[in-house]
């Protein structure tokens, strides 16, 4: 019934690989083992309060 | 003439000398102080006590309670025979092992913690601990034999210990500054704190009374007791709260009968009265009157102290006479002696009145009369003894002696918990408290009867030294009478305690194994998790001790605080006294004379924890302790004599010698002794820690090797002159790298020692390096000839936060309190990695400036690498009246150009939580289809995985984190059915707004994932920000002005900051009028201005300098008004002064409130801002409305504006009736009545409290007729 959620990419917060991840996926970078992760900035366009 | 000519030479020589080590100067001081902040860092103390905790501390506490043995219980087991007839088991503790940080995932993986890493995960920075353990079977045959199996086990798992950030066991100790950046650490960072489940953690100092130490005071009269002496003695190594004791002298006049009175009694531990003290002596072992006086007053010459001892000899006496006639001896026989010795007494004491008026007599009879009583009670005894016919002398007196141990023994144990016991237990009973339990640090072993004698004689022999007024009393705030716990023995205390428990469970479970003839595994039996979670319980929850047990200290462990770098120092560096805050007494709050150079004058609290919460000084160090043994050793050495080699008559020509409270004996050259073991302390031959008190008055000598004690580095001075020398200087600063050399060379080479707060009472100290040239130029109008020290520099005194503050030395006091208070809340730079963490409040100054008025300490406490404020340029002045009550004007075009500008950084984080075994929450986007009670938040900012990307602007209640939990059968069911998750996202706050700035994804200690997301926001100063100079001068913006509005001098400078002058008067911050022309100064040649305290900078030069740039020496400027262009009638003081801003901003305050939210319990409005609550409409405001007589407005206050409330009464009953309005019927079901029936407006808690009542069978009737009537209709 749900839309199938698509994967999200992130970054490994050591060696900064991209990492895509499915939901239920282990936390944990594909090339260094690293399992802190940071989301990658948005495609959206960011409009800016230049003050 | 010849002499004459002989002196010059030898003066020449020394001219000479002199060019080769000159003298250093105050200038000189500094490269010593930036030794010793580059050896020590910040927060020594808790590195060093921790990493005494982790080295020496917790080997010992394993090795105290390491062997248990288990014998089995005797099971009911018929028709079973064992091979043996008893099995031992026997299991011990040997070395310990900890290792690096570790953090084992939840699949297994096993790998060393970073602290970043712990930090973001919020994973526990800590260290696994291993110990050897030994299991021993000892089985023993029918006929004897044993058999023992050996079993070792290397390296068992006991349990995780927190590891102190930057400590000998962490990952980052002694890493470079680039090792540092590369980990993501910030190199400034000082560690000394904990990280618990991803928080960092300070435990804060405990500041507590020393054990093993005499206290006498006296009391205030009218009271029972004219003197108390206390000692709470503790034997080293024992984890039990100190067991008290204390010797009272009675008041003269509360004494019963009339008699001398001044009764001396003691009290010892579990015995419910008061003892005499002579009792107490006998009980030891001591008998004869001779024997306890000499070990009380040294001296029979002292006949004023011996007058003092009389009544409680006589007393002791009657006691020893009852006893006896109740025992053994005959009563005809007894009764005749004890008339017999009354009345010799009462000669005596007629004799002694007569004489006491013929002095010379008097004194010399004295000492013949106290035997009187002992030798006529012994001749006594002889007589009825002989008469039962025993023979020979010496075994009469073993009997004498032995009968009068006894029933002073006796005497105790019927005082104690012994009810209905034989004769003999109470006599073990009262030895074993004695032996154990009374001034347990002298001695718990046997046979430590005479030390335990001269120790309580000492106690009383101070007390009498105070009730003779020879000694003034104790002061209980004197800084060398307390001690610091710090994080070592906090974590030694818990460690002691869970290492206890988990010896005891190990007990439990091999008991258990052998008594149901199980095989014993020692994996099962050791339970790693007591010692993890309980150091976890405690360092995250502050309270210090077993969870839900009473006796627990809280707040010991705090959350460190980030809110400048200032703060986080000042946060390690802080120390507590757990006496009660309600406690109305003033005296421990006062800083005590004792107390300089050790805590910050400035730097406390204001209010409740005024003067109980201090901080460090900087150049403090705490003692960590260190084995008292050496010093033994070398007390024997050098021929102290201990208790059994001298006969107490010596004592008063000799200094007794304490270690750590401890009378270990006398010693009959006490200089030789002094002046040997500094010269051994400034060697290093014996550890600098180790303090040395000789009081000459007293004749004591108190060595002191203890935790805890606070003591500082200080010059030695020799003959006026100081022992470190100018070539000394020229070494330490043109050394190669900092590890050669250095602080610990001048402490090794023996020109700078520790001098705790005790010894410091011994010293001589200069002030400063010039007093010591000006002594020795001119010796009469020296202070003093005997100098034995030279402090540093006088600014050490000062703590982190106020040693920030320029010139306070020009300030009032309570202006630098303030200050302190306020430069914790400044905003700077408050760790370099801050884009690396995700705190959950971060704030962090836009273009923060390194001031141009500086302290000398600043470089030490890296406040220009990472400051707190901005150089303003700041004009006191009256200008449109917008600055009136402590606000200030800004100049908005600075603003726009950037000043003080910052970042406001929250974090969110949330986990999918297990609930169940397979329930589990969800991070995702909801969908408003088939999930409940969703938020009415934007969840249009969320990506699939349910979290808002960075760079998105968010804003009121838009939800960030969205998470959704399955819904169980039963709950749906209720619901409509195409519901089939509920809502549990967590938006943003409703009243900020951001841009997400990170969004992080892991998995934490449990292997859940886990996100953090940083939202960040821009914060431009505007009307109602609050800031402040570094003078407690705080002020909020009350308007701001363009430039062209801004007042201008003739060079065309506009201040940024314009402040009234009416908060410089009855303030009296003078430093900041000083610090702004210092900072012209400053400015204009380019170079920072030096403003520590106590140096000769006066204002003067100051002044004179500023004339030089070519502006008005005090500071004044002629300025033009910026609305109409007319030059202002004063010349405006002017120049650059630092700021600080606050984190105070008006945005996080503004509420406002019409309607909105109710709490659901009382339907009253919900409270505070973050609740959208409603503003409290207090007693005094309610008092003011019906002083002014307006009850209409109070009415819709307190009623229509909370909780008005509609109900339906009965009119008959005054109960609440049962009300359809939809079928308009009415109902009381107990009176039966469908008409009657009122509506009544109440508040809805009153309504809540009817309810309440009538749930209690009490039923509060609401009557809307008069009484009567109703009375009539019931009747």
């Amino acid at each position: 019934m749900d839309p199938l959620p698509e994967p999200v990419s992130y970054l490994c917060g050591d060696c900064g690989v991209e990492n895509t991840l499915k939901p239920g996926d282990v936390i944990q970078c594909r090339e260094c083992g690293y399992r802190i992760l940071y989301k990658k900035r948005t495609r959206r366009i960011v409009q800016y309060e230049a003050r | 003439m010849m002499m004459d000519l002989e002196d010059e030479n030898e003066y020449d020589q020394q001219m000479d000398e002199e060019d080769d080590d000159e003298e250093i100067t105050q200038e000189d001081a500094w490269a010593v102080i930036s030794a010793y902040f580059e050896d020590k860092g910040l927060v020594r103390q808790q590195l060093d006590s921790f990493d005494e905790f982790i080295q020496n501390t917790m080997q010992e506490i394993v090795d105290e309670s390491a062997d248990i043995e288990i014998r089995p219980e005797s099971q009911h087991n018929p028709g079973h025979q064992s091979d043996f007839a008893e099995t031992i088991y026997k299991i011990s503790f040997g070395q310990i092992y900890l290792s690096k940080p570790m953090m084992t995932e939840s699949d297994g993986e096993t790998a060393t913690l970073f602290p970043k890493a712990a930090r973001l995960r919020n994973l526990t920075y800590s260290a696994p601990l291993y110990v050897d353990v030994s299991k021993r079977v000892i089985k023993k045959g029918h006929d004897g034999e044993e058999v023992t199996e050996t079993q070792d086990f290397t390296k068992v798992f006991i349990g995780k210990v927190p590891i102190m950030l930057r400590s000998s066991y962490c990952t980052l100790f002694q890493n470079s500054e680039k090792d540092l950046t590369e980990l993501g650490e910030c190199p400034y960072d000082q560690g000394g704190y904990f990280i618990i489940n991803g928080s960092e953690k300070v435990l804060i100092a405990q500041e507590k009374m020393s054990t093993n130490h005499v206290y006498v005071f006296k009391k205030r009269q009218p009271n029972k007791y004219a003197y108390v002496g206390e000692v709470r003695s503790m034997a080293e190594s024992q984890n039990r709260p100190p067991s008290t004791m204390f010797v009272r002298m009675l008041s003269r006049a509360s004494a019963k009968g009339g008699s001398s009175g001044q009764y001396i009694r003691a009290t010892l531990p579990y015995i419910r009265t008061e003892i005499p003290i002579i009792i107490v002596f006998r009980a030891l072992g001591f008998v004869a009157d001779k024997d306890i006086l000499e070990h009380i007053c040294y001296d029979f010459a002292d006949t004023q102290m011996m007058e003092l001892l009389r009544p409680s000899l006589e007393e002791a006496f009657v006691i020893q006479n009852q006893q006896s006639r109740r025992g053994r001896l005959k009563a005809f026989a007894i009764s005749a002696v004890t008339d017999a010795v009354s009345q010799i007494t009462d000669v005596v004491i007629c004799r002694l009145k007569e004489e006491a008026s013929n002095e010379g007599v008097f004194k010399i009879e004295i000492p013949t009369f106290y035997f009187m009583d002992s030798i006529l009670f012994l001749a006594t005894v002889t007589a009825i003894l002989g008469r039962n016919g025993e023979n020979g002398n010496g075994h009469q007196r073993y009997r004498f002696v032995t009968a009068g141990i006894a029933v002073a023994l006796d005497y105790i144990g019927k005082r104690g918990a012994t009810v209905g016991v034989t004769k003999e237990k109470r006599i073990k009973y009262a030895k074993d408290i004695l032996q154990k339990e009374m001034l347990p640090h002298v001695g718990v072993g046997e046979y430590c009867e005479t030390k335990k004698a001269y120790y309580f004689g000492y106690i009383i022999h101070r007390l009498l030294l105070c009730a003779l007024g020879r000694r003034a009393e104790d002061d209980r705030d004197h800084y060398g009478n307390k001690r610091l716990d710090l994080a070592g023995p906090l974590l030694g205390g818990l460690f002691r305690m869970l290492f206890r428990k988990l010896t005891r469970d190990v007990r439990g479970y091999v008991q258990k194994c052998v008594d149901n003839g199980k095989d014993v595994n020692l994996q099962f039996a050791i339970k790693a998790k007591t010692i993890t979670s309980g150091l976890k319980y405690s360092l995250a929850t502050g309270n210090w001790g077993q969870a839900n047990a009473a006796g627990t200290r809280a707040g010991v462990s705090q959350v460190l605080n980030r809110l400048t770098y200032a703060s986080t120092l000042s946060h390690l560096r802080r120390l507590n006294s757990p006496i009660g805050r309600e406690g109305k007494l003033a005296k421990p709050r006062q800083l005590h004379n004792s107390q300089w150079g050790m805590m910050c004058p400035a730097e406390t609290p204001e209010g409740q924890a005024c003067g109980l919460v201090k901080n460090l000084a900087l150049m403090v160090y705490i003692t960590v302790g260190s084995a008292a043994y050496p010093i033994l050793e070398f007390l024997e050495e050098w021929g102290t004599e201990n208790f059994e080699e001298i006969s107490p008559a010596v004592i008063p020509q000799a200094t007794k010698i304490f270690v750590n409270g401890c009378w270990m004996g006398i010693h009959r050259d006490p200089d030789m002794l002094v002046r040997t073991l500094r010269k051994l302390r400034r060697r290093v031959d014996v550890n600098t820690e180790v303090g040395v008190v000789r009081d000459i008055r007293l004749k004591e000598l108190r060595i002191y090797t203890d935790y805890g004690r606070c003591s500082r580095p200080l010059f030695i001075v020799d003959k006026q002159r100081l022992l470190i020398k100018k070539k000394d200087i020229h070494s330490l600063q043109q050394r190669e790298s900092p590890e050669d050399g250095g602080w610990h060379d001048l402490v090794a080479k023996g020109f700078i020692e520790y001098i705790d707060t005790e010894e410091e009472e011994t010293t001589m100290i200069s002030m400063t390096i010039n007093d010591l040239v000006q002594a020795r130029l001119n010796p009469e109008e020296a202070y003093s000839d005997t100098y034995t020290h030279c402090e540093i520099h006088p600014s050490l005194i000062l703590g982190v936060c106020a040693s920030i503050i320029p010139f306070p030395d020009h300030n009032q006091s309570p202006r630098n309190t303030y200050q302190s208070a306020m430069g914790k809340q400044a905003m700077g730079i408050y760790v370099t990695n801050y884009q690396f963490r995700m705190d959950t409040l971060a704030y962090v100054l836009y273009y923060p400036q390194k001031p141009l008025v500086t302290t000398r300490a600043m470089e030490h406490l890296h406040f220009r690498q990472l400051p707190a404020g901005i150089n303003a340029i700041v004009a006191i002045s009256c200008y449109s009246g917008y600055n009136q009550e402590d606000s200030v004007i800004m100049n908005q075009s600075s603003i726009d150009r950037g000043f003080f500008r910052s970042l406001f950084f929250r974090s969110y984080r949330d986990e999918e939580k297990k609930m169940g075994t397979l329930v589990k929450e969800d991070f995702g986007r909801p969908d408003r289809a088939n999930t409940m009670g969703m938020r009415h938040g934007s969840y249009d900012k969320l990506d699939d995985d349910g979290l808002a990307p960075p760079g998105t602007r968010v804003s009121g209640e838009d939800v960030i984190i969205g998470k959704t939990t399955p819904l169980s059968q039963e709950e749906a069911q209720g619901q409509a059915a195409r519901y089939s998750k509920r809502d549990h996202s967590i938006s943003l706050r409703h009243s900020e707004t951001g841009i997400v700035d990170q969004v992080l994804l892991t998995t934490n200690a449990d292997g859940l994932r886990f996100v953090k997301v940083r939202v960040r926001s821009v914060r431009i100063p505007q009307i109602g920000d609050k800031f402040s100079s570094r003078h407690g001068q705080k002020g909020t913006v009350g308007m701001t002005y363009t430039q062209e509005d801004m007042p201008w001098t003739v060079e065309g400078i506009t201040p940024d900051i314009i402040v009234n002058p009416h908060a410089i008067p009855s303030r009296m911050t003078i430093g900041q009028l000083i610090e702004c022309i210092m900072g012209k100064v400053a400015a204009h040649m380019g170079k920072e201005g030096d403003a520590t305290p106590f140096t000769d900078v006066t204002v003067d030069n100051i002044s004179k300098a500023l004339h030089k740039c070519g502006y008005q020496m005090r500071g004044f400027e002629t300025m033009y008004n910026g609305h109409t262009g007319r030059r202002l009638s004063a010349m405006i003081f002017l120049g650059p002064t630092y700021y600080q801003r606050l984190k105070h901003m008006v945005d996080d305050k503004i509420h406002s409130r019409g309607r909105g939210p109710v709490q659901i319990l009382t339907r009253q409005p919900a409270e505070g801002r973050s609740r959208d609550g409603g503003l409290r409409f207090g007693e005094m405001e309610r008092d003011c409305m019906i002083a002014h007589g307006a009850a209409h407005f109070l009415k819709e206050r307190l009623f229509d504006q909370s909780d008005a409330y509609r109900v339906h009464v009965c009119e008959r009953c005054g109960l609440i009736a049962i009300a359809n309005l939809k079928k308009n019927s009415f109902e009381c079901r107990g009176c039966k009545n469908k008409t009657d029936i009122v509506q009544v407006y109440i508040p809805y808690a009153c309504k809540l409290l009817f309810q309440e009542l009538m749930a209690m069978a009490i039923a509060p009737r609401m009557l809307t007729k008069e009484v009567k009537a109703i009375k009539k209709k019931g009747a």
